[in-house]
Order: C-alpha cells, then structure tokens, then sequence
C-alpha cells in the first residue's frame, strides 16, 4: 500500500517535472502558433474589415463567397500548377545535382561551391533580378533571342515573357526553382551520404552499377528525404507570395495569382475584406495540410522495411 | 510600389478650380450635404497629450506639415506631433482597430477610405466645414474648397474625406523624340493612327504602358474614350452601375481601339510585362513616343529622367466625330479625414483648418508644386513640367473621375484583369464588355454593397 503510494508519488512527480520543462516550448508555441491559428479561423467567421472594433458573425458566409468565387479558384488552380511543375523539375534537377556533387572530380567541387548561393540571396532581390533577366527589352533571354527568329513555346514576344498568360506562370515557377533548388540539393545529397557504406559495397560487388544502382539502392533509400523535399516544396509553394507580388503582381488577367498575393489583396491592400482574408488563409493551410497528409499517406510505406 | 508613392509635382501656383465650368460632379448615397449649424471648435481646454497628426510621406515628403505643426502649436501655445510614413495607412489601421487614431491624417493612397468611413471611424465634416476659414471672420470654410472635388469625399449627403491636393491623369509624349522627327502630339485618335506608322517607321513605338498595373490603361485609353464616345453621362451610367453601361456602344468602340491599336502594333513590345518604373523609363529613352500617365511622372521619375529630354503632359486623343468634351480631364484626390475617434478632435479639425488656408495652401503650392483644391490661390510661378498640365486644367470645360474603383472594388479589380486580358488579345472587345457588364450586375444586385452615385 505504502510502497504503491510511494511509487504513484514518484511518477506524479516524474510528471510535473517533466511539464515543467516542456511547458516554455508548448507556452511559447501556443501562442505564437495555435492561437494565431485559432484567431485566424475565429476571424474568418466574421464580417470584419480590419479597421475598427466593429465586426458581425455571418458564420460561414466568407467560406461560401470564396466558394463562389473565380478568382479564388483560379489562385488556388496556379498554387496546384506551381506545385505539379516545380516539385517535377526540383526532383530531377535536385537529385541529379545532389549525385554531381557526391563527387570529388572538379565539376563536384564547383558545384558544391555554387549550388547554395541563390538561397544566399533575399527572395526579394530574386524577384527583382528575374524581373530584369525577363524585361523584353533590357533582359537576357528575349533581347538575344527574339532578332534570331528563335521563340519559345507559350512566349508570345509581343508582349513579353511576363506578359503573356502562357509564359509569366511558367516564369515565375522558374524563378521559384532557381531560387530553392539549392536547399533541395542539399537535403537529397545529406540524403545520399546518410546511405550506408557497406549498403553501396554490397550494391557494388553485386554488380549493381549507374542507373540500376540508382533504381534498386539509392532511391529506395531515401524515401524519407524525398518525403520532407515533397513536402517541403508543397508547402514553400502554398506560401508563395513575394516573387508573385513582385514580379506579376498576379498579373495578366489573374494567370499568376496565387492564394496568398490573393489574399493580401483582399485583406490589406487594396480592400478590407479582413473576414474574408483570413478565410482564405485558413483554406490555404487546410489545403497545405491536405497535401502534407496526402503526402504522408503515399510515402508511409518504408521500402527497405517492405522489403523483408 | 504604386506611383502615387512618390508624387512630388514641383513648384507650381494654384489654379482656381472655381468657374472652370466643370459638369462632373458626384453625388453620393443621397442630396447635397445639407445646411449645419457650425461648431465651436474649443481650443481653450488644454488638449490631453499632444496634437497627432500622421500623415503619407510620399513625393511631398512630411516637412510641410512638421513645419505647419510647430507654427499651429507656437500660434495655440500646444504641442503638436506630425509624424510620416511612406506606408502610412499599413500603420495607420492598428491606430484604428486600437480605437487610438491621431487627431488629424492623411492615410496615402494604400486606404481603403470608404470601409473607414462605414465602420463610422470618419468625423463628418459639414459642421466644421459652416464654420470661417482659418483667420477668416466670415464666410465658410465650405467655400474655399472647390465644390466637384469636395463631393467627391461625400456620402449619404454628409462630407467626410477632405481633399487637399490634386492628381491630373492623362498622356505624356517626348517632346524630345517628337521635335526631332517633326510630329506633332495627336489630338484625336484619327491621327494617332495616321502618325503610328511613321513612328514606327523611325523605330519608334507610339505608345508603352504600365502592364503590371492596369489601371493606368483604364485611366488612359478606355475611360477617356467612353468619355469622348458618349459624354460623360455614358461614363457616369458606368459609375452608377447602370444596367448595360459597361456593354453600351461607347464601351465597345472604346475596346475596340485599344484592340485596333493593339493590332496595329502601335504599342511597344512587352509593354504588358513592365511595371511603371520600367515603362516609363522606355519612354523617356525614347523606346516609345508617348504614355498614359498623371502629372506626378517627372517626381517619379526625377533621379532617372536623361539629361536633355523633355516631355509634356497632353490630353488622351479624342474621337473626331465623338459627343464628349475635347477638354475633358481625369482628377483625383488624396483625402485627409479627421477620425472620429480622434481624443483631441477640435484641435486635428483646427490644425486642418490651418493648412488650408489661404497663406499655408499657396505656400504648398510653391514649396511643393501641386494643383490644390483649394480655392483663389493664383499667381505663384510654375515649374516648366507642370505648365501644360496648369493650362488644360484650367481650360477644361469637363472635369472628371473614376471613383467606382474605390466604391466596387471587385468591378474594379474586373476591370484591371480584363484590361490585360484585352491587351494580350486574349479576349475580343466583345467579350470584354460581357465581362465588365457581368460583374457590374453583380455588384448591383449585391444588396450589402453600398451604392453611391454620381451625376
């Protein structure tokens, strides 16, 4: 009975330090994450501009406007393009930089010295720098191109490369992948070092070599770094928004809008559809959640545990 | 960012608004501000803390309003704060929301001005506005604003946003780049079509724009043209929403010539991908030959304006056989408004009061280099750049305005997005109209929007 009590009086107290410690963490991110969620969602009820106290509940009244709502979906619709075009081409051009630099020939070494340093670089400038190397008449690619004949599909010159519907969301998606592969090749090439020595012996005494090696060992085994690459570009993706504003400003005719220039727009300038902002923030995080989730779902599976 | 940011018109003297015999005037929600009693402004009880006043730090810089804040204090024994900001209406909204807004403000061009003043966070200002001008001992304050531009701050038959200064939109062609070749500014769009080709011909194209921002293409090809089409009741139906205004006949030829001249090359290549920074710069190198843009192009455009060139402001051409004013011209406001929550209310009205007028406004003028809407300012000395724009002000028989952007910012939007579209020959004339006269119905059957009117 004693030693029972004894015990239970240990694990209480086991307990509350162990609340204790964790509490600053979990106070700190209640805050500053959770509530702000919370908040977010709370708001998005609300008919509410964001310039006085003055605010009325209409339920789920933004969510059924937005539902309705072109420009919405078709923000929305450019997020999910972005996101099948960049992760398709960050993948490739991820994985085979990351194997380039594996390497210690003199090409490897470059590369490992060059391949971070757009990530160095506030998004801001890229954005400015892309907008440049795009200018019809100033930039690097229509001014070299357009007097030898030589077009590009989807650009229509005419109107420049970030003015045509067909090649200002391309555009920015490239601008996007100029921007982040970087990170992607660093976290696939920790990826490819995390791989076993005496797994890519074995790989190599079998005589597994090039492609197949690739096929049947080095892609198997980072299933959970292309996890995190899938997931992060997803979400890197849904919280696009500075190279948007800067370099389209979502334009022409809404082809490069996305949810957040979108709800920025809506929120803060140039309207004050604070209620109907926050919807859209709260959509944004469901459908980044959605696709994290989704994302999970279709990786879960541990290919060198299925494998016994 | 947007130009207005970075308005600067130098110095230039006033012209009176008054007796121009303008015909637009705005009307909103219902009659004309009716008469008021006028306050009694108590300046004898000390106010609780100091004056505040905050105000957009754009082109005019804040020392004109420091500089007032320290001789109204001096004048009323008061401290007075005036505080700028080039983003002033982003600091200005928690201000707001805090139910803690200064006395006095100028908010810039990033407000949305009419969601304050339905939330009720707007002083009306008729009662103040029956009282004397600041010094004065008779007539009204009313009286020294110009009428057409006061309206334009109007709702319900109460006066809420005060104007200050004024903004004219129209073109600017390089007189450089004209000289040189012989050519003269096309005063209607019959010879902007004949004189395209030999511009193009000299490698010049006749006109750029500001693709990334459409509205500079509203404010300059499409309204104007409605405008010289059907008169300026064929744009007031499009203001208030009349059905079928936005498809009416003056729309479509108005589309229509953006499409022609669109097809006709006459608009500079990859002008849709160009900011107005970019644009401009084109222009003043000589890239193209004019451009649609307000009076404030040589502020914006001071640090990179190329030695030697000169440019003049001009009005948009007009259709030969059109109904509208050839004179007509696009203004706008940036308002001042007094909260309603403000603590020292009286002395932000007061200090107001005291910028406009007479002495202050001229002293504006002239340090500054705007138009004013404030009236009987005349003889001050213009900087060249604004002399035309001085001239056509003062010579237009039709002063107009576009509001309904401000009032329907989803028509607004609309408008913008099928702007680019028709330029990038995406849609036909045809179905620009559709779009626009779509989404005007909307938002008249939109029974939570509130309507305002023009007439």
């Amino acid at each position: 009975m004693r030693k029972g009590a004894t015990l239970r009086t240990v694990i209480a107290s086991k307990r509350r330090f162990a609340l204790l410690y964790l509490l600053p963490a979990v106070a700190f991110y209640g805050f500053f994450v959770l509530w702000p969620l919370v908040s977010a969602f709370r708001l998005s009820l609300y008919d509410f501009t964001g310039l006085s106290s003055r605010r009325s509940f209409t339920g789920f009244s933004n969510y059924d406007k937005l539902f309705h709502s072109k420009d919405f979906f078709q923000a929305l619709g450019n997020n999910i393009w972005l996101l099948v075009f960049c992760l398709g081409i960050v993948i490739v051009f991820a994985m085979l930089i990351a194997h380039a630099v594996q390497d210690d020939t003199p090409f490897g070494k470059f590369l490992r010295a060059v391949y971070l340093f757009p990530q160095v670089l506030s998004l801001v400038i890229v954005a400015m720098l892309w907008t440049f190397i795009l200018h019809p008449n100033l930039g690097l690619i229509q001014p070299l191109l357009q007097p030898h004949g030589i077009s590009l599909p989807g650009v229509d010159y005419a109107h420049g490369i970030l003015g045509s519907a067909s090649s200002a969301r391309p555009a920015v998606g490239l601008t996007f992948i100029w921007y982040a592969l970087g990170f992607y090749v660093m976290v696939l090439a920790a990826g490819i070092r995390g791989i076993p020595e005496d797994v890519k012996e074995a790989a190599v005494l079998d005589g597994a070599s090039g492609l197949s090696r690739f096929r049947k060992v080095t892609w198997p085994l980072i299933w959970s770094v292309r996890r995190i690459v899938v997931i992060h570009v997803a979400i890197a993706i849904m919280n696009t928004f500075a190279i948007v504003r800067l370099m389209t400003d979502g334009g022409p005719d809404g082809a490069t809008e996305v949810t957040l220039s979108y709800l920025y727009k809506r929120g803060f300038s140039p309207d004050s559809f604070y209620g109907e902002a926050a919807a859209i923030g709260v959509l944004n995080f469901a459908v980044a959640m959605l696709i994290t989730l989704a994302v999970i779902m279709l990786f879960r599976r541990d290919p060198t545990e299925a494998r016994r | 960012m947007k130009i207005q940011q970075t308005l600067a018109l130098a110095s230039i003297s006033l012209i009176a608004l008054a007796g121009c015999g303008s015909k637009a005037s705005t009307k909103s929600g219902s009659s004309d501000s009716a008469p008021v009693e006028a306050a009694r402004l108590d300046l004898t009880t000390p106010p609780s803390d100091a004056v505040t006043v905050k105000v957009f730090k754009g082109g005019y810089g804040d020392d004109f309003f420091i500089q007032a804040g320290k001789e109204y204090g001096e004048q009323h024994n008061v401290k007075v704060d005036v505080e700028g900001d080039p983003h002033m209406w982003d600091r200005l909204k928690p201000d707001f929301l805090a139910g803690n807004p200064p006395d006095c403000a100028w908010p810039g061009w990033g407000m949305d001005y009419w969601a304050l003043v339905y939330d009720g966070q707007v002083e009306p200002m008729d009662k103040y506005l029956a009282m004397p001008a600041y010094g004065q001992t008779t007539g009204t304050w009313r009286d020294t604003f110009d009428p057409q531009l006061l309206k334009l701050g109007q709702y319900d038959g109460k006066q809420y946003l005060m104007p200050y200064h004024v903004n004219l939109n129209g073109w600017w062609y390089n007189k450089t780049v004209f000289t040189k070749h012989g050519w003269k500014p096309p005063k209607t769009v019959e010879e902007l079509l004949a004189l395209a080709p030999k511009m193009k011909a000299a490698g010049v194209a006749p006109l750029t724009y500001q693709g990334k921002y459409p509205y500079y293409m509203l404010y300059g090809f499409l309204y104007p043209w409605v405008i010289s089409d059907g008169g300026l009741q064929a744009w007031n139906d499009c203001q208030n929403l009349k059905p079928g205004a936005w498809k009416s006949r003056s729309m479509l030829r108005a589309a229509q010539t953006i499409a022609q001249l669109r097809d006709a090359g006459c608009f500079m290549g990859g002008s849709l991908s160009l900011d107005h920074i970019q644009s401009e710069t084109e222009f003043l190198k000589g890239k193209a030959g004019m451009i649609p843009c307000g009076t404030w192009l040589y502020s914006e455009m001071e640090n990179a304006w190329p030695p030697g060139v000169e440019a003049e402001f001009m009005l948009p051409p007009v259709y030969a056989n059109g109904k509208g004013d050839p004179t007509a011209l696009m203004v706008a406001i940036e308002p001042f408004i007094i909260p309603s929550k403000a603590k020292n209310k009286d002395y932000g009205v007061d200090y107001f009061r005291y910028i406009t007028s007479k002495d202050k406004a001229l002293q504006f003028v002239e340090e500054k280099g705007t138009l004013m809407a404030i009236k009987g300012l005349e003889g001050a000395i213009y900087p060249p750049y604004l002399q035309k724009p001085a001239e056509l002000f003062q010579n237009a028989k039709t002063k107009w305005h576009s509001e309904y952007r401000f009032w329907y910012p989803d028509l607004g939007k609309e408008a913008e997005k099928a702007m680019a579209a028709l330029l990038a020959d995406d849609i036909t004339p045809e179905q620009f109209c559709d779009r626009l006269e779509a989404k005007a119905e909307e938002t008249r059957n939109d029974p939570k929007i509130k309507k305002h009117k023009v007439d």
